[in-house]
């Protein structure tokens, strides 16, 4: 009996320790001020000079080089680069490991930095970047017609003369390579030379070939080529390297295990006289809730993102030495039809769509901080659609509002029916939506409150979750989905400044397929036609789309102004709310932040900052996402010692 | 006799001692070909419902590439057929005939797009700290569960009845992940006496075997809370009905001090059909602890399942349930040979 009593007696002390270490938990809480005093006139402590982050990776995944396929998440952000780096929102392009650029007709001359060099030493070489093209072929390969080397640090591009893109846009093509830096052409000579060999020994693109616009290097990659192009990549893939993972960047890749990962800053690095941190260290992803804890715990100094308001205030309230600054985001969330469905056919059903949601109420569930769109989606989001357009045409999107009584007379002009709250399709039968969306924040509040409001209209809505964006895709994208609506981006450009960023999620990855627009059986491109801008006619969109990297100036504005109002007309979607990102950091740590006169009065920095604003890209420049490493190795953001 | 005679006689012996032997032992080669179909049936589910799913590697893959490349879908998707050489619009029987194929030649299945990585590398690399803390919370809950279970079948205190019944009520009715969470807050986020996550710290300084208890200290314990309350539901249910018994009844008639009757008698006797389901909840550790792990970021196999179930990784997911589930059968089938020996009424009764 005896062990059974002190079982007893430990069990009642372990409750008592758990009710004091509750008790001393809720007295800890909500005790921080709102602002922060002294950023500039006191010193942090951080005088080690060490950033610490969450990011993820596999321990057994990390490979031995970029192109293997590795996993290695912080690393490839801070330790890889390209010839220089786009700030995504911005029109700011940061140089790296290319000096300058030179555009000139249909070439670009490529001067490299002298001082490049590789973390095994070895000066960075032409050869390094046109052999990572010509093995990792990308989208600015699909406009390139060779790349060839003048001398080591010298090489020029030409571009296919028929689909010569602006100087504008060959410059964020070429900014859009942010890992070109991770192919050594002394270590991987042999497949860069086989890939080099094949490429050039391929025909030239037929110019009846319905894949000429996108064809890699002007060629024409039949089925043999592209086996044997799949056999080197393969055999370059296996490859392993020896010591020292191939990389350029600021940060080196020190130790890792399971959990943690250590970066040493690049003594070598050309730009590490202005690169603070002399280490980061990386804890693994934890979960969402795990994580804002360590965040609020003060063990970590940098989370992008903007969590739901509470817990973004709790986190706040929980350590003064937080500050959570708002970033914009030229993407929208709302919901997409999915074409294919018969519900859809009538003009009048689509329409009466934009009239049936209260945005406001889906935007302040999802995301209180960002901007309620009253628009139709019109596949740019109306931050960047105010940017790119002429006041006259931006003008020219209609916007709506919530008001369900005229929802309700659309959709009886349609020939639907409402008895006893219910509504009736054309052939009298009770209409129920299945909604497709991912699983997660802001997407589920967002599902459940669309759901709630189409019930409350006499529409009843079946939820249906996926895991992923990729899960949502492949579920929608099939002939005969299940989904008769999606809630995802109805726009989205994280691709540089230019207006073609928006269109390529548009059409060529993500929104156009889940909708099911109409496809061109001869060509297999989207055979949609819409009305132009100022109404002299209609024009097919593939066209306009194809070739919007070559346009400039007036064409473009024009162009895009197509896309875009011709888009919204058709009432293929719903717009919510232009979406609002964020980034935390601690104050006691992190410094040379903007906005110190904000957060010292108020760490919930509440305002957005837009295009033409002063601390617009300094703001923008924040979110690790992007600006990648450029933030640290510039000295943007710094070590507050 | 001819030396012939005497081999054919030496033979026939020899045969009707194999008979025997498989006569005399038919229980156990019984259990073993049901546990070898198990096997053959959990491969052949767990790798038709994987590929079954609606998305694939290819789509995971093609995703990265439309990322890492800003080209089209349509390009990454073809792109990522060429790189991985996988093609998932293969016949799904010749995929699985392949896969059965190479789990003969000792490879559990090999990752579609992470080059190098096997089932067999993740299950080395993560499987010891899942064991770690799995086994550490077993034997823990065990040893509390059966206690506090023999203490309330036989102690008619009602105050020291309704604290464990609370205890129990409350401990089961939330999950472990919960507690894990509300640990976490209070001692990691608030208190700062454990870490908040990982199994290790490079830069602590501490000694190893220090630094991985330290870590362990939490994920365990939110384990410990909701498993002790099992054990200890089990035990008391086979413990009021030992105590039933007539061996019992004559022990108390004998005079024989109750510390004896509890040790001796009831604990020894009540934790006998306990057996079976400590061998079973053994083997299902290896599984890892999904929710715990991912709360933790604890880097155990049931965190890293998850991540390739993720990622459609097949091959990796189908080796490491596969793994999971002969450890499994493999337990069930030693847990009945061994209970068929300790009871024979289970073999003759078979």
């Amino acid at each position: 009996m005896k062990i059974k009593s002190n079982t007893i007696g430990f069990i009642k002390l372990v409750c008592i320790l758990l009710a004091v270490a509750l008790m001393a938990a809720c007295s800890s809480c909500g005790k921080a001020k709102a602002g922060y005093d002294g950023y500039t006139a006191k010193s942090g402590k951080n005088s080690a000079k060490v950033l610490r982050i969450f990011g993820s990776w596999t321990k057994t995944g990390i490979g031995t080089h970029y192109n293997c396929g590795a996993d290695a998440g912080p690393f490839v952000i801070f330790g890889l680069e390209g010839l220089a780096q786009y700030v995504r929102t911005t029109d700011e392009i940061v140089m790296l490991l290319a000096e300058k650029f030179r555009h000139e007709g249909n070439t670009t001359e490529v001067k490299l930095r002298d001082n490049a060099r590789w973390h095994d030493g070895k000066p960075v070489v032409s050869m390094d970047i046109i052999g990572c093209w010509y093995l990792n072929h990308d989208e600015a390969t699909s406009y390139m017609e060779s790349v060839t080397a003048v001398d080591d640090k010298n090489f020029v591009i030409k571009w296919k003369p028929y689909l010569n893109p602006s100087d504008q846009a060959k410059t964020v093509l070429l900014a859009q390579a942010t890992k070109i830096g991770s192919t050594p052409y002394h270590i991987f000579k042999e497949f860069v030379d086989a890939a080099v060999s094949l490429t050039n020994g391929l025909e030239k693109c037929k110019e009846t070939s319905a894949s000429r616009n996108s064809s890699f290097f002007d060629k024409e990659w039949d089925g043999d080529a592209a086996t044997a192009f799949g056999d080197i990549y393969t055999r370059y893939r296996a490859y392993e390297v020896k010591g020292t993972f191939p990389a350029t960047g600021p940060y080196k890749l020190a130790r890792y295990t399971e959990t943690q990962m250590i970066l040493e800053k690049n003594k070598d690095y050309y730009l590490a006289d202005t690169c603070d941190f002399e280490r980061i260290e990386v804890t693994y992803q934890p979960t969402e809730a795990v994580g804002n804890q360590m965040l609020a715990a003060g063990q970590i100094d940098y989370m992008d993102g903007t969590p739901m308001k509470s817990v973004l205030e709790s986190i706040l309230k929980q350590n003064g030495s937080l500050v959570h600054y708002k970033i914009l985001d030229q993407g929208t969330l709302g919901c997409l039809f999915n074409l294919e469905k018969q519900i859809w056919a009538s003009d009048k059903v689509r329409e009466a769509f934009e009239y049936v949601f209260d945005r406001d109420l889906i935007k302040n569930t999802a995301n209180p901080y960002a901007e309620t769109s009253w628009r139709s989606m019109s596949s740019m989001s109306s931050y960047e659609a105010e940017k790119w357009l002429d006041p006259d045409d931006f003008d020219k999107l209609k916007t709506y509002s919530f008001d369900q009584t005229k929802a309700e007379n659309l959709l009886k002009e349609a020939g639907w029916d409402k008895r006893g709250g219910v509504w009736y399709d054309g052939d009298g039968k009770k209409v129920t939506l299945i909604l497709g969306y991912i699983e997660g924040t802001p997407w589920t509040p967002m599902a459940t409150t669309v759901q709630s409001l189409l019930r409350s209209f006499g529409i009843d809505v079946i939820l249906k979750s996926t895991e992923s964006p990729t899960t949502l895709l492949a579920n929608a994208r099939i002939t005969d989905s299940e989904y008769d609506f999606m809630l995802y981006f109805t726009a989205l450009n994280p691709w540089g400044s230019h207006p073609g960023g928006a269109f390529k999620h548009m059409y060529a990855q993500m929104d156009a397929a889940m909708m099911h627009l109409p496809v061109n059986e001869s060509d297999g491109h989207y055979s949609l036609v819409l009305n132009k801008a100022d109404g002299t006619g209609t024009f097919r969109v593939w066209d306009i789309f194809e070739r919007i990297y070559t346009y400039t100036g007036s064409k473009l504005r024009e162009a895009t102004a197509d896309l875009i109002v011709g888009f919204a007309e058709k009432n293929y979607g719903v717009d919510f709310y232009n979406n609002v990102t964020g980034a935390f950091f601690n104050l006691d740590r992190v410094g040379n932040l903007p906005l110190s006169d904000m957060f010292s009065k108020d760490r919930n920095i509440t305002k957005l900052f837009y295009y033409n604003d002063a601390d617009f890209i300094s703001v923008q420049k924040l979110n690790v996402f992007y600006s990648q490493a450029t933030s640290y190795s510039t000295g943007a953001i710094t070590a507050r010692g | 006799m001819a030396t012939s005679d005497k081999i054919k006689n030496l033979f026939v012996r020899a045969g009707k001692a194999l008979v025997k032997f498989f006569y005399d032992n038919r229980y156990f080669f019984k259990r073993l070909g049901i546990a070898l179909l198990n096997v053959l049936f959990a491969v052949m589910l767990t790798f038709l419902v994987l590929t079954l799913t609606p998305t694939n590697a290819i789509d995971q893959y093609a995703q990265r590439l439309v990322e890492q490349r800003a080209i089209s879908l349509e390009e990454a998707r073809k792109l990522a057929v060429e790189i991985l050489g996988y093609d998932p619009n293969a016949n799904v029987f010749k995929q699985l005939w392949n896969y059965i194929g190479n789990i003969l030649h000792g490879n559990l299945g090999t990752s579609i797009y992470l080059k190098d990585v096997t089932a067999n590398s993740v299950i080395k690399q993560f499987l010891p700290y899942t064991l770690f803390i799995s086994a550490v919370a077993l034997l823990v809950s065990f040893v509390l569960g059966i206690s506090m279970g023999a203490d309330m079948a036989y102690r008619k205190s009602p105050v020291k009845d309704a604290f464990m019944t609370s205890y129990i009520v409350t401990s089961s009715a939330i999950p472990d992940y919960l507690w894990g969470l509300i640990l976490l807050y209070i001692f990691g986020c608030t208190l700062k006496w454990f870490p908040l996550n990982g199994a290790r710290d490079i830069t602590n300084g501490l000694p190893a075997v220090i630094d991985l208890l330290w870590h362990a200290t939490l994920p365990v314990v939110s384990m410990v809370i909701v498993q002790t309350s099992s054990w200890a539901m089990l035990m008391r249910g086979s413990a009021v009905s030992v105590l039933g018994e007539d061996y019992v009844n004559a022990a108390r008639a004998r005079g024989i001090p109750n510390r004896i009757i509890v040790n001796r008698y009831l604990r020894r006797n009540a934790m006998l059909p306990l057996v079976t389901q400590v061998a079973i909840s053994f083997a299902a550790i290896f599984g890892g602890s999904t929710l715990i792990e991912s709360i933790f970021s604890y880097p155990g196999l049931g965190l890293q399942l998850a991540t390739y179930i993720g990622n459609r990784d097949y091959f990796v997911v189908v080796g490491i349930l596969f793994f999971t589930s002969v450890i499994i059968i493999l337990a069930n089938f030693i847990a009945d040979s061994v209970y068929s020996f300790i009871d024979p009424r289970v073999r003759r009764d078979s």
